[in-house]
Parts: structure tokens; sequence; C-alpha cells
């Protein structure tokens, strides 16, 4: 934890002090983590409802699309793509000629 | 504060201090690269010898069924697609050993409203899962076999006519295309009806001691405790599978959402409220863990890629995202006149390039502050997740064909979960194009770090007027860039030796999928969390003054979609047709 050093600051004892900057920081972490819930449980479902947004949210739970990852190899869909992708430039329909 | 550290006494090429022979094992940099050698030989060994049963006789037989049915008719039939689908079945990860790594190196489970859910789930509520997801299976199933008796008859009828007949070859490539949708439906609704019990806490303390090890070691012969970095460890640990927890819930998720945004956000939390305990610290590794994932993401970047989807694909995503890239950089420089020169290739890479990727390999390479890398990380998941839900909607209402929607959507969305989600939301044409170019682009990564890095050494941190020796830029240079490259070029090498074939069975749904993809993530999800706990909210806003990152990002992604467009519709609609038609 971040320490103050000074024997005395704005009157108060440091040991009082530590006392009172732990207990807002204890108090900012919660309200953060509230914060998060919220996003999470309330306002993300909500927004989650806006006629732009609903379709490609729902289509992605449908799926299963990994749609937060960051690289091709996490992505199931990649795989997909790459080996159809794959086969139709080795294999290109032609016929009958 | 940002302003001119490139040019802060450290970093300048002023001194011609030699490298030792110890530096192999007391410099972070060596021990990322021989870290990150045992994860890629641990993979080789563990799934090379693992084909499936029959593994050459099935490529033959689909190869076989292939060569027929692609001289037989001029449209992808559904044998075709069967015997792509017989290939896409065989992976080295199938077999028991690589079942067994999945279940011990697991992140957290998807979950919706309770968290437990993501490491604890009974059997009584797996079996409750599939009951729920059943009757929407059986639905799924009973549309794809009707779509696939269509797609039969219209196929057949076509085949009547001896191809010969144009109105009867669209209908038939309708119906195979129903068919193929509702294949792809019925199979993501099969995998809503595969939940298992499952409890990942123990795993994921046996995986926190096998990381806590294996950072470690290099920790202790470095010159530090590895007792303090243990407990220290379990701490930074916790926090990134609380990430990784944080991720899977299904409404970040449909946000894309990832991990890194969490683990920062986690940390900055944490840093900035009751502050980063002092004995957190010595597990704080952010270079340590993202140079040894960065050597493991080498093995991911496979060279022979880049000819995926033929000339067009190169000169959408190789030659469009070099110029965005240098041209953002450029325009950084002279007119944004962004004061951190770190700061504005991390960002200008992040936006051309693909994201969270590029932009932790950039920022390595350049030895950027961790506060651009967060900055740069912030900007692309904030645009990726409007551009993922904008771009799709607006390709739909102007009606814009789908191949070139999806080579629009490839080069310029960011993070290449949200390029899946959006490609494969415009339809299965739409997503092979999008996801080929990302991937392409995804390849271009290896040769972005290692220009950056070079210019860096040789260029930004010299001193004005001053020509830099070779042997002091190969001092400055950083050296698990070296073993980025080199995985890049053995696993490349491999794949090519193989055949793209049993290269995608035995490589790259084994040793990469199955194995060191797996440890990247985590080792990710570590640096990010270690980049939050270590930030502080006063010195990230120093790095955003007057805007400035955003009005780079903004700028040059507006210069990346006019581009990326054009170039997509000259390759794909005037030089290269025939290949647009393929698809």
């Amino acid at each position: 934890m971040e320490q103050v050093n000074s024997s005395t600051l704005g009157g108060l004892p440091a040991t009082q002090l530590n006392n009172k900057k732990r207990g807002k920081g204890v108090v900012a972490l919660l309200f953060s983590i509230l914060a998060i819930m919220l996003c999470l449980f309330y306002i993300g479902p909500q927004l989650e409802k806006l006629p732009l947004i609903q379709p490609i949210t729902q289509f992605i739970d449908e799926r299963g699309v990994e749609a937060n990852m960051y690289f091709y190899t996490e992505v199931a869909e990649f795989s997909e793509a790459h080996i159809n992708m794959d086969n139709t430039m080795d294999y290109p329909p032609h016929g009958p000629q | 504060m940002a302003e001119n550290q490139s040019n802060t006494a450290d970093q300048v090429v002023v001194d011609r201090e030699g490298a030792k022979l110890s530096d192999l094992w007391l410099k972070e940099d060596y021990w990322a690269i021989w870290l990150g050698i045992v994860i890629l030989i641990l993979g080789l060994l563990i799934f090379l010898p693992q084909k499936p049963e029959g593994m050459q006789a099935k490529i033959d037989e689909a190869n076989t069924s292939l060569k027929t049915e692609s001289a037989r008719a001029p449209f992808k039939t559904i044998a075709w697609y069967q015997a792509v689908d017989a290939k896409k079945k065989l992976k080295a990860t199938g077999s028991s050993i690589g079942k067994k790594i999945k279940t011990f190196t697991n992140k957290p489970h998807g979950w919706k409203t309770n968290p437990i859910d993501s490491f604890y789930r009974s059997q009584a509520d797996a079996d409750a899962a599939n009951a729920k997801a059943k009757p929407k299976y059986e639905a799924a199933q009973a549309t794809e076999a009707e779509a696939l008796t269509a797609a039969q008859a219209a196929e057949t009828a076509a085949a009547g006519a001896g191809f010969n007949d144009a109105t009867l070859n669209a209908d038939a490539v309708k119906k195979i295309d129903a068919w193929r949708a509702a294949h792809t439906k019925a199979s993501s609704a099969k995998k809503k009806i595969g939940a298992k019990a499952y409890n990942q806490i123990p795993y994921l303390i046996g995986l926190m001691i096998v990381m806590a090890v294996f950072f470690g070691i290099g920790i202790q012969v470095m010159g530090k405790s590895f007792g303090k970095f243990f407990g220290a460890f379990a701490f930074v640990f916790l926090i990134a599978v609380l990430a990784y927890c944080a991720s899977a819930q299904a409404t970040a998720k449909g946000y894309g959402i990832g991990y890194a945004a969490w683990a920062i956000l986690f940390g900055l939390i944490i840093s900035n409220t009751v502050g980063t305990p002092k004995w957190v610290m010595p597990a704080v590794q952010t270079e340590y863990y993202i140079k040894t994932g960065l050597v493991l993401l080498g093995a991911e970047i496979l060279f022979g890629k880049i000819l995926s989807i033929g000339v067009p694909g190169i000169f959408v995503a190789w030659v469009v995202t070099p110029i965005v890239l240098v041209s953002t950089y450029i325009f950084g420089q002279k007119v944004v006149k962004v004061p951190s020169k770190t700061l504005n290739i991390t960002v200008s890479a992040d936006m051309s390039v693909c994201g969270v990727s590029a932009a932790i390999a950039t920022a390595a390479a350049c030895r950027a502050k961790k506060e651009e890398l967060t900055l740069a990380v912030g900007l692309s998941l904030v645009f990726t997740s409007v551009m993922m839900i904008v771009m799709p909607a607006f390709i739909k209402a102007v009606g814009m064909p789908e191949v070139l929607g999806g080579a629009w959507m490839g080069g310029t969305i960011d993070a290449t979960g949200a390029v899946a989600a959006a490609g494969a939301f415009l339809g299965d044409r739409a997503l092979y194009v999008a996801a080929t170019i990302k991937m392409i682009q995804n390849v271009l990564i290896g040769v972005v770090a290692f220009c950056v890095a070079v210019y860096w050494v040789a260029r930004v941190d010299a001193v004005q007027g001053q020509k830099v020796p070779a042997s002091e830029i190969w001092y400055r240079f950083p050296k698990f860039v070296l073993g980025f490259i080199a995985a890049s070029i053995v696993f490349s090498l491999l794949y090519q030796s193989f055949g793209s074939d049993a290269g995608y069975v035995l490589v790259e749904h084994g040793a990469i999928r199955g194995f060191s993809r797996i440890f990247r993530g985590w080792f990710f999800c570590l640096a990010f969390t270690s980049i939050g706990l270590a930030t502080n909210f006063r010195e990230l806003g120093e790095y955003f003054k007057g805007g400035k990152p955003l009005i780079l990002y903004v700028c040059g992604q507006s210069f990346n979609l006019i581009l990326t467009l054009t170039m997509a519709y000259i390759m794909f609609y005037l030089v290269f047709p025939e290949i647009t038609a393929r698809i």
C-alpha cells in the first residue's frame, strides 16, 4: 500500500491519516466494482436492446463467436475460413469445360 | 513528461557498451527466448505424434473428391463442401492428450449472470443447460436436413442439364448456400447441447503453480528472489483469472471486450484505489511476460498464409496496411505533433495492423512506455466495438456485395474476434474474405515488429547526425524480437514441409492451437494485469493530453477505411473478378 512518510500532515497523526486514506481507497474500490457490475448487468443489456446493436450481439451469442479475441488462432471462424479459402484456391470449381 | 522521451539519456545510442556472454542467462530478453523455445518444443513433441487415425487416407480421399467435383461443376457442389468438412474434422487437438491439456489449461468458462458458472458447473446444471438447448438444436437439425434435400434436388437438376443452364446453376448455388447457412446454425446449436460438468478451480491452481515455477526459474537466475516472486505471482495470476472471467461474460463478449481490457482495468482499479501491495511488485513483470508471449506469438505467424486468397489479399493487407501505418506515423509527427514517437508508432500499428497483438509487438519492439501501450489498446478496443456493430449494418444498408464488405472489414476492424463476428453476421462469403484478409494482416505483425525494432535502434534512438555502428545496433536491438522472428520462420517452414493439409492438422491444430497459443494468451493477460497494477491514472492522463492519440487514431482509421475500400474494390472487382467469382 502507498505509505505516508511524514509524521503529521494536515494536523492528523500519520497512522490516522493512513487509515483515512485506506478507507477512501476501499470505498473507491467498492464503487468501481459496483460500476462494473452496473455496466455488465444493466447498461450493457439495455444498450443491447437498441435496434442497431441487438442483431449482432444476439448473433454472437447464438453462434458462440469469440468476438473478444485478439489473434486469428484464437477464433474458430478463422480456421473455417482458412480451410475453405485454401481449398477454393487449390480446387476452384471450373467444370464442365 | 512524455515529450521527447526518445531523447532521454538512457535511450540515446551514445555509449559503446558491448554485449556479454552472461547476458544469455542474466537478461530478460534472452530468458523470454529460452522459455518460449521450451514451450514450442514441448508443443511439437506432444502434438506431432498425434496423427488422427487414417489421417493421410482421409485427406487423400477428400482431395480426390474435391478434384472430381471442381472439374464436374462450375460451382461448389454439396460433395465439394462435404470433402472440406471431412478435412476440417482432422485435428491433433482432438487426441486424448490434446483434450487433457485443454482441460488443464482452460480459461474460466462462459457465463451470463452468475460468475460462479465460470469456474464450476454441476452435472445437474449441465443436464439442465443441455435440455434447454435441445429443442433449438432439433429444430436447427430439421432445417438443415430440409435445406440439404432442397440443395440436392437443385444440384441434380443442374447436373441433368450438364451444368450448362445458367438459371438452374444459379438456383443450385442459392440452395447450396442456404444449406451451408443452416449447417453452420445446426453446428452452433450442437455445441450448446454438449455442456459438461466441470470444476476449473483445481486446474487453475495447478496452472498457477506451473507458471510461477516456469517464470520463477528465470527470476532466480537473473538474481531476484524466487520465493518473493512465487507468492506475489499468485496475486497477479488471480487478477488475470478474474480478467478472463469478466471477458467470458455474455454481455462483455457481445461487445467484443476481451481479457486485455479487463486485465488493465482491474489492475488500474487496484493500483489507484487501495494501492498495489508492495509484496505483489516482484511479480509485476510486464516485459518478462510480454516478451515470452511474443516469442510464442511468432510461432502463430505462418508466412504461407499470405497466399490464402491470392494476389488481391496481398494488395489489401500487405500494401494498404504498410501505407496506412507509415502515413499515420508521419501524420502524427508532422501534423498532430504527438510528443512521443513510441506512442505515435504504437497507436499507428495498433490501428493499421490488427489492434492489441500489433500494439503489444510494436510497443515491445520500440520500448514504448506501459502507459502508451495502455492508451493504444484502450483506443483500439473502443473503436473495435463501434466498428463491429456499425460496419456490417452500413454494408447491409447500402447493399454492398459480401466479398467487398468482407475485405473492407477484414482490413479495417482492429480486433480479430470482432472481424469474425462482423463477417459471419454478413454471411459465409463475407466471413471467409474478412477472416482471410485479417489473417494475412496478422502475419504482417512479424515484419512490422522487426522493422520498428531496427528503425528505432538505428535511427530514432541515435543522436542526430551520428552514424550508429552495426555492433551498437546489435547491442541495443531487443533480442526477444529475434526469438519472435525465428519462431515464425521455423513454424512457417514446418507447416510448409507438412503440406497445408497435414500442417493444418498437426501444426496449426496441434502444437499451436493446442498448446503455445493457450500459454501465450495467459502470458499476455499476466502482462496486461501487471501494466494495470503499475499504472497511475494521473500519469496515464498526461499521455492523453490534448486528445492527440485520439485524433491520430481517428484520422488514421478514416484514411484506412477509404484506402482499404478502394483497394478491395479495384482488386476484387476490376483486376481479379475471377477470384471473386470463385469465392
